[in-house]
């Protein structure tokens, strides 16, 4: 008997939803909170039912090598058929009508329940029931994590049904829902007879009884459980995902009108883990076996000095051989462009990278050139630095160009590097400045590059407050900077985030930023606009939102919630046609099959090659043959 | 090494003889449709020497897909370069397809301790499908020391000098004229070929027209693939539709007269200029699942032949007796050719986008027979240069190697499937006219 220890069950739930991407989908904060209440004293157990290394997984091939880039998928059974656009909803069982064959109309689509189905985790739950009484557990607690708001339904149903196998457990709900919209999820619990009470995650004290034997509600943050490991330790060994989310920072200073961030991270400051503790992570999980890592922070590059150490650290740990890191939320191009500039001396046949340089202070307070690397193998050695003249360095590479580099100093401290001499060189070099951080990662491994394109209209950036966003010079720059240091575009290294299904936009600006997104970054990744509780945008638009009498499921992006506004909008711009629901899941597709790779490059349709020239001129040519 | 015409080479076949057929491994910068790849000219030559010599016949068939229609592949970084004059050689990348042989020694050393052909017999089905077959010869002279081995098929028919290289003892010279022999379907069944070739079986029949009787010989052919459980079936064949129809016809007529069942596919000799009006509907009643039709052009102009795709169209889409699945019409595009207009081609693609539903690129080699100038022409600078997918024709019809793929890459996209459907924004409709502005932004556009 153990009388005075707690067990938790943590559950990420299924999700009810049109389409669910798996990658990624770790419930970090939930894992978090597990090592918390286990350095509480708790016994744990944990339910993640949209892990799609788990054996319930539904995914093909499991039993082959964890590569988890094979696992972008989970499971899924149909569940409803959701009527676009509205808050009409027909549920399989319910519906005597609706049958699984049920061919789709135009302006429906089938929700699924992405992740183990409600019947297999009610049977887990049942089967763990024997082991908590036996221990004899004197409480139990189920936590349950909600991330986007429009599931909030599967949330409800997971905790009716965890309280049906364990009527005494008291049960808490955290994670983005409950923390934009407490208030709902506190009502929509009521009408299931649940009556929890609402509480700030700063509050939450383990050891208050009074407070641990309701039910909760809990919104923002946990403090105590921010910083601390993911407890992946949970997960069976033959279960664990081969990779793990890293968070090292929290908060963005930007208020982007339709983002929640300052929201959940309580205003707009940026708070950092410490470097010690986020580099202890990454040694013990990959110690452990994990070698993919994955950034998830608000916003990476807020603090760009840490990230850079972190970077650096990982480097020089030998035992960190073979680490591959991710950061598919993207980095802000602005910040980016605002580092430090390391100079790239290359060679214009091949663009390999022979010397980095910077520009630093010597301890005179003077600028001077630093050689930070010679990836020669001694083939660029320095002449003279500061000698020949302040301020210049003096190289020789090979044993044939001598580099002239001289400093030329910018008001702002970002300051250039001029090749002085480069005509001159019978190597073919060319010196290049990037911003110091996208040349640390392409060296610390990082695949793959995430931008923030959103849209490329001036004036919808500014509608969303998102002008800081909008300089197409800038993103051009570090276009240009990211194929210096090595990311292919056409190889899909760099991906750029389209935004699409915004009040205000019309199908061709939405055509504009993809073509423009395929030509120059290689790889579209479409996101249809949700509208977030507590948001400017979701305030902006809550009458329209109560008229048409939408639930938090009804704003699925994926179901065109603004999709009547849009149409209206578009018939005071071309009032000869109309705006179809059709029309919009055809933009969908075209950004998908603008991604296409034939031998491992994207097509360019927007290029100005031969061949896309004529594309584009027969297109707009022809004349359809079946009217 | 002796060459012989086909007659003679049969005639030498003694009575009882073991004859090992091999169908080689391919090295190809692309092998489209794997999965339908069957060596039917080894299966009828089984027929023939069963029934002619009583030989036991054997197959070694490197090509075989496995469950998933896939083949292994090989020797992924190897480079196919073609010289370009007065610029670096254009690269592509290039595989060899089919199973390794070093991985299945033990078990032919198993199956020839038992069993050792008199002869070996090794097929190619292309006159530049030949860079496997030293290496395939050789190993076969270390497991089979002293057996005669043959080669034949189009390589050392059209290329006879050439193909001495390989090192085989016989060419044959010319083509097989198998008469009204089928193709020996229950040759993968047999143990040992079973054995050889890693248990795998076929999972569908390549059924050929005879020379008389071709309906009741397709029957017989139906009926062999449905004892043996297969349900599956490709009529290779180079016009289906030839003699107006009536030989399809009648095979369908009289499977349906007979209540025989079979899933048939509609890859090769679809030439619709031969159709006859109600074909599709036959077709489609008869078990066809897919159509692919054959690049049709108006006789008297380079333009599509829309009259001919129309008709297909009124009956596999517009008031099809079946439903098909997205993918299952599709239209052949022929690129590489020497008249070929970026253009026009894009025209062509989106006409058959609109009429199927789907595109298939096929890049283009010149006709040894009737092409042979242009034939000769391309084999001068080396046999290689004549696979289709380096595009021989490239830089002397005025499109660089580089445009054929930018090309390939731009059919690719168009013909990407999406919810069900690959591109089709030719309509009026808001999305269309609107990726037409957008399109329109930059040159090119009118």
């Amino acid at each position: 008997m153990n009388k005075q220890k707690r067990f938790a069950i943590l559950i990420n739930p299924p999700i009810y939803d049109t389409q669910y991407w798996a990658r990624w989908s770790m419930p970090h904060g939930l894992l978090k909170i597990g090592t918390w209440l286990r350095n509480e004293g708790y016994d744990l157990h944990l339910f993640d039912c949209l892990n799609p290394y788990g054996k319930d997984s539904g995914v093909p091939g499991r039993d082959g090598v964890m590569d988890f880039e094979s696992y972008d998928a989970v499971r899924k059974e149909k569940r409803s058929v959701a009527l676009l656009a509205s808050n009409k909803e027909r549920i399989l069982g319910e519906d005597p009508d609706l049958v699984p064959s049920y061919r789709l109309s135009s302006s429906e689509k089938w929700k699924y329940t992405f992740g183990m189905p409600l019947g297999l985790l009610e049977d887990k739950l049942h089967n763990l029931k024997r082991k908590v009484y036996t221990e004899g557990y004197e409480t139990v607690e189920i936590w349950i994590t909600s991330i986007m708001t429009y599931w909030w339904e599967s949330t409800r149903d997971v905790i009716k049904l965890a309280l049906e196998q364990f009527p005494d457990a008291k049960v808490r709900i955290g994670g983005i829902y409950p923390t934009l919209a407490s208030d709902h999820a506190r009502q929509k619990l009521f009408d299931k007879g649940i009556e929890p009470k609402v509480l700030d995650g700063r509050q939450l004290d383990l050891n208050n009884t009074e407070l641990m034997e309701q039910h909760l509600i809990v919104t923002g943050e946990i403090r105590k459980a921010s910083d601390l490991e993911l407890a992946t330790d949970l997960y069976e060994d033959d279960e664990r995902p081969p990779y793990t989310i890293l968070t090292t920072s929290r908060g963005c200073p930007h208020i982007c009108s339709y983002c929640a961030s300052n929201i959940l991270n309580d205003g707009t400051k940026v708070r950092n883990r410490q470097f010690d503790w986020v580099m202890n992570e990454i040694k013990d999980k990959f110690r452990k076996g994990t070698k993919v890592f994955c950034f998830y922070e608000d916003n990476l590059l807020m603090n760009m000095q840490q990230f850079k150490d972190i970077l650096k650290a990982v480097m020089a740990d030998r035992s960190l051989h073979g680490i591959r890191i991710y950061a598919p939320e993207g980095i802000e191009i602005g910040v980016a462009m605002s580092d430090r500039k390391r100079f790239l001396l290359k060679l214009r046949e091949d663009k390999r990278i022979l010397a980095t340089l910077s520009v630093d202070k010597n301890n005179a307070g003077e600028l001077q050139i630093t050689l930070e690397e010679d990836l020669t193998d001694g083939s660029v050695q320095i002449i003279d630095s500061h000698l020949f003249e302040v301020g210049t360095m003096r190289l020789l590479v090979g044993d044939q160009d001598t580099v002239l580099l001289r400093i030329e100093v910018k008001d702002n401290g970002r300051h250039e590097v001029q090749f002085v001499n480069e005509q001159e060189s019978e190597l073919g070099l060319y010196l290049v400045g990037v911003p110091e951080i996208v040349y640390l990662m392409k060296l610390a491994g990082f695949e793959k590059i995430y931008l923030p394109l959103e849209t490329i209209k001036k004036e919808t950036n500014a509608r969303w407050n998102r002008s800081w966003n909008s300089n197409l010079t800038r993103f051009e720059s570090l276009l240009n900077a990211l194929e210096e240091v090595g990311f292919d575009t056409r190889k899909q290294h760099i991906n750029a985030f389209v935004m699409f299904g915004l009040p205000g936009e019309d199908i061709e600006e939405i055509y504009d930023t993809a073509l423009y997104a395929s030509e120059r970054v290689g790889s579209v990744i479409p996101m249809l606009f949700t509208p977030v509780p507590s948001t400017q945008v979701f305030d902006m638009y809550k009458d329209y939102i109560e008229e048409h009498g939408y639930d938090l499921q009804h704003l699925n992006g994926k179901l065109f919630p603004f999709f009547h506004m849009l149409r209206e909008q578009a018939r005071l711009r071309y009032p000869e046609r109309e705006l179809e629901f059709s029309d919009y899941l055809r933009v969908e597709t075209f950004m998908q099959r603008i991604n296409t790779k034939v031998q491992g490059e994207s097509v360019n349709i927007f290029a100005d090659s031969s061949v896309a020239n004529v594309f584009r001129q027969a297109f707009s040519e022809y004349k359809p043959i079946l009217g | 090494m002796e060459m012989k015409k086909s007659a003679d080479w049969l005639s030498s076949f003694k009575e009882g003889e073991k004859v090992l057929l091999v169908n080689p491994s391919v090295q190809e910068v692309r092998y489209a449709w794997v999965k339908w790849n069957q060596p039917s000219d080894l299966l009828l030559l089984s027929s023939k020497l069963k029934s002619e010599q009583n030989c036991e016949v054997e197959l070694l068939d490197l090509m075989l897909p496995n469950e998933s229609g896939r083949v292994p592949l090989r020797d992924l970084g190897h480079m196919k370069r073609i010289r370009r004059r007065g610029e670096p050689p254009f690269e592509y990348k290039s595989r060899t397809y089919g199973h390794p042989l070093l991985e299945a020694k033990r078990t032919f050393n198993e199956v020839f301790q038992e069993w050792k052909p008199d002869h070996i017999v090794i097929t190619t089905l292309t006159s530049y499908w030949f860079s496997t077959l030293t290496e395939l010869i050789a190993f076969l002279r270390t497991i089979l020391p002293g057996v005669k081995v043959s080669l034949m098929g189009a390589y050392p028919t059209l290329e006879t000098s050439h193909a001495s290289r390989a090192r085989a003892d016989v060419l044959v010279t010319d083509f097989i004229r198998f008469g009204n022999y089928t193709p020996d379907f229950g040759l993968y069944f047999q143990d040992r070929t079973r054995m050889l070739n890693g248990g795998r079986t076929i999972a569908f029949g390549g059924l050929k027209y005879t020379e008389t009787d071709v309906a009741n010989h397709l029957i017989q052919q139906v009926r062999v693939l449905k004892e043996l459980n297969i349900r599956e079936g490709v009529i290779f064949e180079g016009n289906l539709f030839r003699d107006q129809c009536s030989v399809l016809s009648e095979f369908l007529e009289r499977m349906d007269k007979e209540d025989i069942r079979i899933n048939l596919h509609g890859l090769c000799g679809l030439e619709i200029a031969d159709a006859v009006g109600g074909i599709y509907h036959q077709m489609s009643k008869g078990g066809f699942r897919s159509f692919f039709l054959e690049h049709t052009l108006d006789s008297d102009s380079k333009q599509l032949n829309l009259d001919a795709y129309g008709r297909a169209y009124d009956e596999l889409r517009k008031n099809p007796v079946r439903r098909l699945q997205s993918g299952d019409l599709a239209g052949f595009i022929m690129i590489g050719k020497p008249d070929d207009d970026l253009h026009r081609l894009f025209t062509q693609c989106f006409n058959l986008l609109e009429l199927c539903g789907s595109i298939i690129p096929k890049p283009y080699t010149p006709d040894p027979f009737g092409e042979r100038e242009l034939y000769e022409q391309i084999t001068s600078e080396g046999l290689e240069y004549l696979s289709p997918h380096v595009f021989p024709l490239a830089e002397r019809n005025g499109i660089t190697r580089e445009q054929y793929l930018d090309l390939y890459k731009h059919t690719t996209f168009l013909n990407e499937k999406r919810m069900g459907n690959s591109f089709d924004f030719f309509d009026n409709r808001y999305s269309s006219v609107a990726l037409k502005r957008s399109l329109g932004k930059k040159g090119g556009t009118v």
